[in-house]
């Protein structure tokens, strides 16, 4: 009950004139940040914060959470019309989503992309709003092992992606999480595989590599085609697609549902966030899917599954910001300094003390949601028009933001000659055949997999039977072997199962 | 009319440098280098210190906060290290300031940064879960001697592990398990969620649990008790256990090395006015930070001295030669 008369109060204040203006003002800003490359809606939410100071604090943590909803939707945009990731967590749209425009579906792609960010953005609303205080609760008994058995589970689900060969999968998988080693490392605190320079200190982000990788590699595939081939991709758009993508995400709706609950629950544990999730979504329904092998080559799955999921881990992750002031991504945790500028202090005498502002950034997570939604939605025909210019016009374009993204990221020229060799390393692995999307994965999730790999035994003592002692873990890593082992089972099972008697 | 253009060139010349020379520093924004990412407690000093100096005018120029995260640090020393003489480039502090360059041997330390002001310093606490059997400090290092106890901490060879490792020296405690985190609320998180025994957090990083009752501050690593309300009752690490341990760690302001002397002293004057506001007062009361604000001068004699400190610490526990 405190739920409805929370929502009812929060809605009295997210409907009022100005927190309406703001949000919108926000959604758009999100959209803008989250179509270019690099400029991510974290760093956008940190550079717009210092404006909030100048309007009260439940206007000011709308605006900033409208941003980030606006920056979830627009990163969809570039990823799949320019196969260059608008933000991290955009990145596993590409693996399908640019694949479906190639083949003239980019308004479809879109629709899809849009319509899974709305479903896995109300289905966590929901489950924030109702169940807040005992989920944030029980993401506290989330230690190091339950974390690095969830990784395990992500890892598990993409070996053999792409269709490759195995071993050309194991050796890109090994190849990026050998890049995630080098920099800082956190256990023993000194420099790792940086050959003493400072640069290197820091890691290589995987942005740049993946802009490199995947956009700029696919220019110069297309180079050598020949341009001629490019030109005129079909955008046929209209509402053809949104019944299409309804009818689809009909059919799709298990799968939808579990990346949406999935993402939701990895975006509420700390220091994960929506990019992650989208692995996972993207993971798990492609291991469940019947037809495996068409992801890669533009499955619609391959889109809605990543982007529910990255919805949804971006609503979770303000939920033990809220609850408990830990904040469950980068994002959140910007939204959290937020917090203490206006003066607020989270957790739960927040909702004691502030409850208008609580419920309000609850309601303003439905109407934002569905602001942005409308806008992308009227936009699609325009988007899809961009798809129609002609590529020699096109390409310089794309290329020249993907190199300023690159720099945004971490104002750093370093960045950028990163980017541009990956582009080249990205071609020759394209000719060569091999699957770029395991090394993507493994570089992002190689840093959070090992460090708690690493956590857990130390806190056992060096002895790995931590992950299989404790419930919860036990649990998640029987999961992980399972989903390891799914495509040999599955065969196996069907065999089993009694046939219907042939006559 | 070659000679002409000439003189007119010089004319011009004199003119720009002779009205450059009068406009008062800053002529542009100030980039204010964070040494960590997005969110964590430097990141949200920065913030709101550039926050405040837009919303009080302090500043006819912006500063521009920018995120150079990476090297506990190393990565943005280097950058403000290689703009020498630049005044338009600042730097917000964390105790790696002192402790990477060591650590890493960096071509460079404390020595060829410039000094503006301190703006608080922030006290560290031993911190248990509510229901965690020891009940006061003695009791939590009469059971560290006997078993080694888990504990969380930010990153490894930093603040928190110099603070647990000094503690089994000078008790003579069975070497801590410590378990690195990335950041100062994920630590918090996993003490509250009892991943492990005792952390040694700020006191802002765990507000939010000790007001809701979930974790107990045992005793603080200073001289003296913090004077404030909700603190006044947790006694001195000396009071708890005899020994005196005092441990802070220093939210300072430094530009690059050289800079003009006008510059700095506008600087420090410009860090002593947000200082001064109302909310960043508030600010350090919530956040039970140690209110110390130290122009240049005075920075730059406390970071000798606790550069020192910490040299001679690292050195005993065999962490550099």
């Amino acid at each position: 009950m405190e739920t409805f008369s929370g929502l009812l109060q929060g809605f009295q204040v997210a409907l009022e004139p100005v927190n309406l203006a703001v949000a919108f003002l926000g959604v758009v800003l999100g959209l803008v940040i989250g179509i270019l490359p690099g400029l991510g809606g974290t760093s956008g939410v940190a550079i717009l914060l210092p404006l909030t100071v100048f309007i009260a604090p439940t206007s000011g943590i709308i605006f900033l959470a409208s941003i980030y909803w606006g920056a979830l939707f627009g990163g969809v945009i570039t990823s799949i019309l320019f196969n260059i990731p608008g933000e991290p967590w955009s990145v596993a749209l590409l693996f399908d989503g640019y694949p479906l425009a190639r083949k003239g579906r980019a308004g479809l792609a879109l629709t899809a992309a849009f319509l899974a960010s709305i479903f896995g953005a109300l289905v966590a609303v929901a489950i924030f709003s109702f169940l807040m205080k005992p989920l944030a609760e029980f993401s506290l008994k989330f230690g190091p092992p339950e974390m690095f058995a969830i990784m395990l589970m992500a890892f598990a689900t993409f070996v053999g992606l792409g269709g490759a060969a195995p071993l050309k999968t194991v050796i890109m998988l090994v190849t990026g999480l050998l890049l995630a080693m080098v920099g800082l490392d956190v256990v023993t605190g000194m420099p790792r595989f940086t050959f003493g320079t400072i640069t290197l200190l820091n890691g290589f982000h995987f942005v740049p590599i993946t802009i490199g990788l995947y956009g700029l590699g696919e220019i110069l595939a297309s180079a050598e085609e020949g341009v001629a081939k490019l030109v005129g991709l079909q955008g046929r758009v209209g509402w053809r697609d949104l019944r299409e993508t309804l009818r689809e995400l009909k059919a799709r709706f298990l799968t939808l549902l579990g990346s949406t609950v999935l993402g939701f629950w990895v975006g509420i544990l700390p220091g994960t966030g929506a990019t992650p999730a989208s692995f996972l979504g993207y993971g798990i329904a492609r291991q469940y899917s019947k037809e495996r092998e068409a992801f890669g080559s533009g499955k619609l799955e391959g889109v809605i599954a990543p982007q529910a999921a990255a919805q949804a881990a971006g609503i979770g992750a303000l939920l033990p910001m809220i609850t408990l002031g830990i904040p469950g991504s980068p994002t959140a945790a910007v939204l959290l300094a937020g917090l203490f500028t206006w003066g607020l202090l989270p957790g739960p005498q927040l909702f004691v003390e502030k409850p208008d502002f609580v419920w309000g950034l609850v309601a303003s997570m439905y109407l934002g949601n569905f602001m942005a939604l409308l806008i992308c939605l009227l936009a699609v025909p325009l988007l899809a028009a961009i798809m129609r210019t002609p590529y020699a016009i096109l390409t310089p374009f794309i290329v020249l933001i993907s190199l300023v993204g690159s720099y945004v990221i971490q104002n750093s020229l370093f960045d950028v000659w990163l980017t541009l060799l990956f582009g080249l390393v990205g071609y020759v692995l394209k000719k060569l055949r091999y699957p770029l999307a395991p090394l993507v994965v493994a570089l992002v999730l190689g840093d959070l997999a090992e460090r708690s790999l690493r956590q857990s035994l130390i806190m056992a003592d060096g002895s790995p039977a931590i992950f299989f002692t404790r419930p919860l873990s036990a649990l998640f890593m029987a999961l992980a072997f399972l989903l390891f082992l799914w495509p040999l089972l599955r065969p196996a099972l069907a065999r089993l199962a009694p046939r219907p008697l042939e006559l | 009319m070659k000679r002409m253009a000439l003189w007119s060139a010089v004319f011009l010349l004199a003119f720009v440098a002779v009205s450059w020379a009068q406009q008062a520093f800053p002529q542009r924004p100030i980039e204010f280098v964070i040494m960590a990412g997005t969110g964590g407690g430097a990141d949200r000093y920065a913030r709101f210190i550039s926050a405040l100096v837009d919303k009080h005018r302090l500043s006819p120029q912006p500063l521009l906060p920018v995120n150079r995260p990476g090297g506990a640090g190393a990565v943005a020393m280097n950058y403000v290290y290689s703009k020498k003489g630049d005044p338009y480039v600042i730097v917000i502090t964390l105790n790696s300031f002192i402790t990477t360059p060591l650590i890493q041997r960096l071509p460079f330390s404390y020595r060829d940064f410039t000094p503006i002001a301190m703006m608080g310093l922030d006290t560290f606490m031993l911190w248990v879960p509510a229901d965690s059997p020891f009940q006061t400090a003695k009791d939590l290092l009469d059971a560290a001697k006997a078993r080694s106890l888990t504990v969380a901490g930010t990153g490894s060879k930093q603040e928190d592990e110099i603070l647990f490792r000094t503690m089994e020296r000078r008790f003579g405690l069975k070497p801590f398990r410590y378990v690195p985190y990335k950041g100062g609320g994920a630590v918090a998180a996993a003490l509250v969620g009892k991943q492990v025994e005792a952390t040694v957090n700020n006191p802002s990083e765990q507000l939010s649990f000790y007001k809701d009752g979930r974790s107990r501050p045992l005793a603080v690593f200073l001289k003296q008790r913090v004077d404030q309300p909700l603190w006044k009752d947790v006694p001195t690490i000396k009071e708890a256990t005899g020994e005196e341990i005092e441990y802070v760690m220093m939210r300072g302001i430094f530009a690059p090395g050289g800079i003009p002397e006008e510059a700095r002293r506008w600087l420090t004057g410009l860090m002593k006015k947000v200082f001064a506001t109302e909310e960043f007062q508030k600010f350090l009361l919530d956040n039970a930070l140690f209110p110390k604000f130290m122009p240049g001068e005075e920075l730059g004699r406390f970071v000798a001295e606790f550069s020192a400190f910490h040299e001679g610490l690292m050195r005993d526990l065999g962490w550099i030669q």
